[in-house]
């Protein structure tokens, strides 16, 4: 009869394997977005910005995220809807999130027209983005900081079983 | 829940040679009060005053000069365990060029993590094409790894 410490080994072994290998795209993503995070200097791209003034229909009731997503979805923007700071008088804006782009919109409560300004970042800004974006900043003083999203609700969750499997095999020595 | 970082001021007499300004003041004023760590400010005075950003793992100073009264305003900011961690991982990074030489250690560690993370995992991938026992679960789980991170990667860009 095998003892608990060999099907523990045996248990051990087929995880680091499986654990490895299901989490190996995952690891070189945040292993090279990390290394292109600590050095800037390697690349000098600059994203494009261009800006346009689009008319649009607000929302009088909800909340803010259910305004942004009705607002995004008559622009036709996808992404995580985050909020910078206070909101100003007469005017309601957020940025629409992915890794690959920024979309800066803000409406003149008064006229309806919605200044949107798009960022289109190249291949290394894409690559920090994934490794910094959570869906939620709180660098950026959000009042209510949840993600809204679900690609970024699933990154998120690939970071967090990317960070414990990682310190899972650490702890627990391959025998 | 995190503690709050613990804040604490005092001020303290300075002699700074006339004329003084921009980095060679900050590095003078910092020898004076025997600071170290990385600063954040490149000493432009406003109204004769200028602050000093000086941070270090769990603390953060933020040194007022007034050049008229010859006198510095020490604002101590002392963080707990999470947010020291936190500064760790978060620095060096993008947003500024390392100058404490701590600073830039800690960059060299990071970076040679990343270094040794790809060789062991590329090391790694070759033992197992070399170990052949188990092949179809090792590529389901590789697979099955490579189609979740695809298709979140497809949700999160091109969608």
């Amino acid at each position: 009869m095998k003892t608990n410490s060999a099907v523990f080994e045996k248990w051990n072994k087929k995880n680091h394997i499986y654990l490895g290998l299901f989490l190996l795209l995952f690891l070189w993503i945040f292993c090279v977005s990390g290394l292109f995070l600590n050095h800037p200097e390697w690349f000098h791209g600059k994203p494009e910005r261009t800006s346009v003034d689009k008319p649009v229909d607000m929302l009088d009731g909800g909340d803010q995220i259910t305004k942004a997503r009705h607002l995004m979805d008559q622009l036709e923007l996808k992404g995580e809807a985050l909020f910078q700071g206070a909101p100003k008088a007469g005017v309601f804006g957020f940025v629409a999130m992915r890794p690959d782009e920024l979309t800066f919109v803000n409406v003149n409560l008064e006229t309806k027209v919605a200044k949107v300004t798009h960022v289109e970042g190249n291949f290394d800004q894409m690559l920090r983005n994934l490794h910094t974006f959570s869906g939620v900043r709180p660098i950026w003083r959000e009042k209510e900081s949840k993600r809204d999203w679900l690609p970024t609700i699933l990154w998120s969750i690939s970071i967090d079983a990317l960070s414990i499997g990682v310190t899972f095999r650490i702890v627990v020595k391959r025998s | 829940m995190k503690p709050s970082p613990v804040e604490s001021k005092t001020t303290a007499p300075i002699e700074l040679a006339e004329g003084l300004e921009g980095e060679a003041l900050v590095a003078d004023g910092l020898d004076q009060l025997n600071f170290a760590g990385e600063v954040f400010d490149r000493g432009k005075f406003r109204n004769g005053k200028t602050t000093i950003n000086i941070s270090k793992p769990g603390n953060v100073k933020f040194v007022t000069v007034d050049i008229e009264k010859k006198e510095v305003l020490i604002a101590n900011r002392s963080f707990g365990f999470i947010d020291t961690l936190r500064y760790l991982h978060l620095n060096p990074g993008p947003h500024k060029h390392p100058t404490w030489i701590f600073s830039k250690a800690w960059g060299w560690v990071a970076d040679g993590t990343v270094y040794i993370a790809l060789f062991l995992t590329l090391s790694g991938i070759y033992m197992w094409t070399v170990l052949r026992a188990e092949r179809k679960a090792d590529i389901l789980a590789l697979g099955s790894g490579a189609v979740a991170f695809f298709v979140i990667l497809y949700g999160l860009i091109a969608l």
